[in-house]
């Protein structure tokens, strides 16, 4: 099972990188409609036309589209990004150093929306042929449509500004000194064994957090909820009603792992949505991650920039979809048959 | 049993009023709106709504930093979004319906070309897209609807050309073509009844998606230009005076959720009435 | 002193007075173990000699002391440098240095550091602002560790001003040739009073204060700079203990936190011009659509409804009590002129002259409402402005290649108080900011850069300052003001030309 697990994965990547083969050209292509001069911008502003036009020929702008994304793919695979017109510095290690901020917080938000989805879902469930799970239902809809910004700042009113409990920016308290060898401030924090910045970690991830998860977990509920609504319907619940089995072991043992595949589906297909959301969450939030870079980049046309983030945002979001698979597939062998 | 049947109407009717009401406040807004949306008054800045303290009835939701009214930015707001709305989600329709039929209708190299071009499509977040789109195109009521029906013609494609293969296999549909019926009769005819009740329900969903993505945009300042009254822009003025006056911030937050919930409320109960599969499962 | 005193003495004394005191020699309270500001902007790059900008200044300075320090009026102090001398015709400059000043590695800071800076770094290529000024610099000769000899292409008698501008700072030659031009960028090794501790882009900057200082040292040991683009969030970073100093907060939050009990705020002007560059050609060749743009702006509400009424509105490129500064002009609102001058060209507000408005977005407090209130004043006199929003790096892109909208809202930082660095370089249409492109205007400016008697050169700028506003050549609108929020249980110096350095700070 192991290895056919492996040789679906392998396959679902095979089948991916065309498809980000040619994202790189929508990205680059769009990119190139901008009535801007990256040479003019990476120079300082007292540069000679002469030596905007030198820059511009070492940069390669003077050729046609397709040979310029030749150039810009070896540069690639010789690890260079190009450099930032804003920083003037590589937009690779620029990246890089981002990079795991908007991971633990998508990561983060993804964890808290599963745990809510997942025990909403079931609370609604248990609650089945009441009022109380239309309530829920019609509560679950209503979350539905607030998407991630505005409930981050619904979170920063309430909880920033009217009754101040959260920190509403940034990863950490100032004053507070974390040795951060990962990036990963979750992980730092324990590494260095101090609870109090662990909290603190986790108090100014808590906001960002929740703004992300609780966008995502209404759809985790609905979809749990009915795949266990029509999971129940399957004539093996009530066969292993019948034989004795309690409705505890019934739901934990049988269902659940049966309704958790659309779940699973779910997750991977939409986790770009939460992703993407990182952008203006991580903007409202001032927290020093991608998103922040990206806007920062969208707004002065920071072209390597923009160009490696949105390729960041495509691949991870294509590695959600080809885990999804290869997670269906674990729960239901016979999917691949 | 009579109980969830009667609430789904209780819900779609909440929802169909709030989509009326929506709509008609971006059309009748001329008419309805108290003072001109853009008009300002430098020295009645950030003046609270009426029901606050100092608030004063000249201005029910009070003024925002320009000192403009902000009602009638708001109702003027439901005419941008409504204009974005309706034109983003007929575009993004009309163009994944006709990819979804020919996709699910013809099927092989055609069905695999536009299945693969939805799966490069759904690779990119659609914030993401729709943002890269606009700093392509530069900024621009056009542009913001231009950019969400090239980022959300895809839901119409993916959902549709599932259930155009559905209908495709019907024995009736068999039928029309061995009487001699050309695909297009066939399509126009045949498939594109029996895939309505869906796409009603899409569009209605897609009416709040493209109300939120409007939004974001406007609020970071991608969106519509600076003197087109928007919700998201109103967010993003509002935010620097967050502590001064909260209300300016929640104000255009509760229409854009309002809005949002009144099409999510009106799909989910189109979907209940129309799609006959879902009654099935009611009924049970 | 109380807030509100010292805000109507600086009104009253213009920019000029708004630093009392040049050194914190009151902070008796002793020691302050650390002091977190919320900051605007990441420098983007710890090189001091990379970026012409007003924002990181302060930060720079921190880690880098500057050859010249500027006093309460703005005048030339000795810094690193103890004593200079222009020649008459201003093309070389003598420099003697202090023979005790160390970078923070302990090593001595010599005649050579400052030809590395000054000179060679340019001629390795290195790609700094630094040459918008000192790109005139044709060798600097050492004569010994303390004392060298700048020379320039021609004549530059502001060269000792930019010894205190930005990118005026000296690096270290053995560091800068050690790690190159890349570790510059985010290895800094300085004579300031601190050195680095901790630097997260785009977050936070970490300073820890040097016991080895040449100078006086500041009471505050650390000094951490939080990095939050947004107002509000500066705001509740101050208000929940998270931070003890917030910059640029809007000035209705600085009212309210001089209301209450636990925080204070100033507002004052410092040497900043917000104005609108205005192009020569196009619907604007007409200098009557010019003068009507002008006489159709009503300053001093925007002062009203923006700054509370703080800000000085301005009538010529200078602002009051600076050199240069035309006494007793005036340029008038006049909303009849306006409609009689558009009149005069054909145009009205039912036929108005329509152009593009560009506005940065954020940039600095009340930016965008500004631009749009603006807008509405045009409107009803008949000019139809269509607002586009760009950045500073765009404003430079666009004017470059010459596609920037006839006006755009701009604003300028001349830390110096020297007329060179606002009329002058807004006119030399050799240089990347003009706007107003006309050899006539150029011709008069150009001469005023190599002027040596510093007395004919200020009096010139003022009859230039007062030809270019009757031309309608740029309109100035409001001197700009500073805001800082900070923990009652502090006292904050403000610094005329907009710098916040731990000698600001003491205890109240």
């Amino acid at each position: 099972m192991i290895r056919s697990l492996l040789w679906i994965l392998a396959r679902r990547f095979a089948s991916v990188i065309p498809v980000f083969i040619i994202v790189t050209m929508l990205v680059f292509g769009t990119l190139r409609l901008l009535p801007v001069d990256p040479a003019q911008m990476s120079m300082p502003p007292s540069a000679s036309i002469e030596q905007v036009e030198a820059k511009r020929e070492q940069m390669g702008l003077n050729k046609p589209v397709y040979v310029q994304y030749g150039l810009w793919v070896r540069d690639v695979f010789q690890g260079d990004f190009g450099q930032s017109t804003q920083y003037r510095m590589p937009t690779g290690a620029l990246v890089l150093e981002r990079l795991p901020a908007t991971v633990e917080l998508a990561l983060s938000a993804l964890v808290f929306a599963i745990v809510v989805g997942v025990a909403g879902g079931l609370a609604i469930f248990a609650v089945r042929d009441t009022p109380l799970e239309t309530a829920g239902l019609v509560g679950t809809s209503a979350l539905m449509a607030l998407p991630d910004f505005l409930l981050a700042l619904l979170f920063i009113l309430f909880l920033g500004v009217l009754y101040p409990i959260l920190p509403v920016n940034g990863r950490l308290d100032p004053g507070i000194t974390l040795e951060s060898d990962t990036g990963f401030f979750l992980i730092d924090a324990l590494l260095s064994g101090d609870p109090a910045i662990f909290l603190n970690v986790v108090a100014h991830l808590a906001l960002p957090v929740m703004a992300l998860g609780l966008a995502f977990a209404p759809m985790i509920i609905r979809v749990l909820h009915s795949s266990l609504v029509s999971t129940y319907q399957h004539s093996y619940i009530e066969q292993a009603r019948l034989r004795g089995i309690s409705d505890r072991k019934i739901l934990f043992g049988q269902a659940l792992k049966n309704a958790l595949l659309p779940v699973i589906i779910l997750v991977g297909t939409q986790f770009g949505g939460l992703f993407g959301g990182t952008l203006l969450v991580e903007m409202i939030f001032s927290y020093p991650g991608l998103g922040n870079l990206m806007l920062r980049s969208m707004q002065t046309a920071d072209l390597p920039i923009i160009m490696s983030v949105s390729l960041i945002y495509c691949a991870t979001t294509l590695l959600f979809n080809s885990l999804a698979d290869a997670g269906a597939y674990l729960i239901n062998p016979k999917l691949r048959a | 049993m009579g109980r969830s049947r009667r609430l789904p109407d209780i819900r779609l009717l909440f929802g169909c009023a709030i989509a009326v009401t929506v709509l008609l406040a971006g059309i009748l807004a001329p008419w309805i709106a108290p003072y001109d949306p853009g008009a300002q008054d430098l020295l009645r800045i950030l003046q609270p709504p009426a029901w606050d303290e100092g608030g004063s009835s000249a201005h029910i939701f009070g003024t925002d930093s320009l000192g403009r009214d902000v009602l009638s930015r708001m109702i003027y707001g439901a005419r941008t979004a409504m204009t974005v709305a309706v034109l983003a989600t007929g575009g993004a329709m009309i163009l994944g319906m006709l990819l979804a039929n020919c996709a699910g209708y013809f099927g092989g190299w055609l069905d695999w070309c536009i299945s693969r071009l939805v799966e490069i499509w759904l690779s990119f977040p659609p914030v993401v897209l729709s943002m890269l789109l606009i700093v392509g195109l530069g900024v621009g009521t056009d542009k913001v609807i231009f950019a969400i029906i090239l980022v959300d013609w895809t839901r119409f494609c993916r959902v549709l050309r599932s259930e155009v293969q559905v209908a495709r296999r019907y024995d009736y549909v068999a039928y029309a073509r061995l009487i001699g019926f050309s695909h297009m009769r066939v399509i126009a005819r045949e498939i594109f009844p029996a895939t309505l009740p869906m796409l009603i329900t899409l569009v209605s969903l897609q009416m709040g998606i493209s109300v939120v993505v409007e939004a974001i945009l406007s609020f970071v300042g991608m969106g519509v230009p600076s003197n087109v009254p928007a919700w998201g822009q109103m967010i993003a003025d509002a935010r620097v005076d967050i502590y001064s006056a909260p209300w300016g911030l929640a104000l255009p937050i509760l229409a854009i959720f309002g809005t949002v919930l009144g099409f999510n409320l009106l799909g989910d109960g189109l979907r209940r009435v129309l799609d006959p599969r879902s009654r099935a499962t009611a009924r049970e | 002193m109380k807030d509100i005193d010292r805000r109507l003495f600086m009104q009253l004394f213009g920019a000029a007075g708004a630093t009392l005191l040049a050194n914190p020699a009151f902070a008796a309270g002793g020691d302050i173990d650390r002091i977190s500001i919320a900051w605007t902007s990441d420098p983007t790059t710890l090189d001091p000699n990379q970026r012409l900008a007003p924002d990181p200044q302060s930060i720079l300075r921190s880690l880098f002391d500057q050859p010249l320090d500027q006093l309460a009026d703005l005048t030339l102090a000795p810094a690193i440098v103890s004593g200079w001398k222009l020649n008459d015709d201003a093309t070389s400059l003598n420099l003697t240095l202090r023979d005790d000043v160390t970078f923070s590695d302990g090593s001595k800071l010599t005649s050579a550091d400052v030809r590395y800076s000054f000179f060679e770094r340019l001629q390795a290529g290195h790609e700094l602002d630094l040459s918008t000024g000192f790109g005139t610099v044709t060798d600097i000769e050492i004569l010994s560790d303390t004392e060298c000899v700048m020379k320039f292409s021609g004549p530059f008698p502001t060269a000792p001003v930019w010894l205190a501008f930005a990118t005026g700072f000296i690096v270290s030659k053995a560091h800068g040739e050690a790690v190159g031009p890349e570790g510059m960028k985010t290895n800094p090794l300085g004579a300031g009073a601190y050195k680095l501790k901790e630097y997260t882009r785009d977050s936070r900057i970490v300073l820890e204060r040097r016991d080895d200082y040449w100078g006086e040292k500041p009471s505050v040991k650390q000094l951490t700079f939080e990095i939050i683009p947004d107002s509000t969030a500066r705001l509740a970073a101050l208000e929940s203990g998270t931070v003890d100093i917030a910059m640029e907060l809007s000035i209705r939050d600085v009212k309210r936190l001089q209301q209450g009990t636990a925080f204070n705020a100033v507002a004052h002007p410092i040497g900043r011009l917000i104005f609108l560059t205005v192009r020569s050609d196009g619907v604007l060749a007409d200098k009557n659509v010019r003068l009507a743009a002008h006489h159709a702006i009503d300053k001093a509400l925007l002062s009203q409804a923006f700054f509370g009424g703080d800000a000085v509105t301005i009538d010529a490129p200078a602002f009051p009590g600076m050199q240069g500064n035309p006494p007793g002009y005036v340029f008038g609102y006049d909303e009849a002129k306006a409609v009689e001058l558009l009149a005069a060209s054909g145009f009205s507000p039912e036929n108005p002259v329509e152009l593009e408005f560009a506005t940065s977005n954020g940039q600095f407090p009340g930016d965008y409402d500004i631009a749009r209130a603006i807008v509405t004043m045009w409107e009803k006199v008949g000019i139809r402005a269509k607002l586009i929003s760009i950045t500073e790096a765009q404003w430079y892109d666009l004017n470059s290649t010459g596609k920037l909208p006839p006006i755009s809202l701009f604003t300028w930082d001349n830390p110096t108080g020297d007329p060179e660095h606002f009329t002058g370089y807004m006119f030399n249409d050799e240089l990347p900011f003009a706007t107003f492109k006309r050899p006539d205007v150029t011709a008069m400016v150009k001469p005023l850069f190599s002027e040596p008697n510093n007395e004919k050169r200020i009096k010139a700028y003022e009859e230039l300052n007062v030809f270019l506003m009757n031309e309608g050549a740029m309109i100035p609108l409001l001197q700009s003001i500073q805001t800082i929020g900070f923990r009652r249980d502090l006292a904050i110096t403000p610094w005329s030309n907009g710098w916040m350095e731990a000698r600001s700070i003491s205890l109240a």
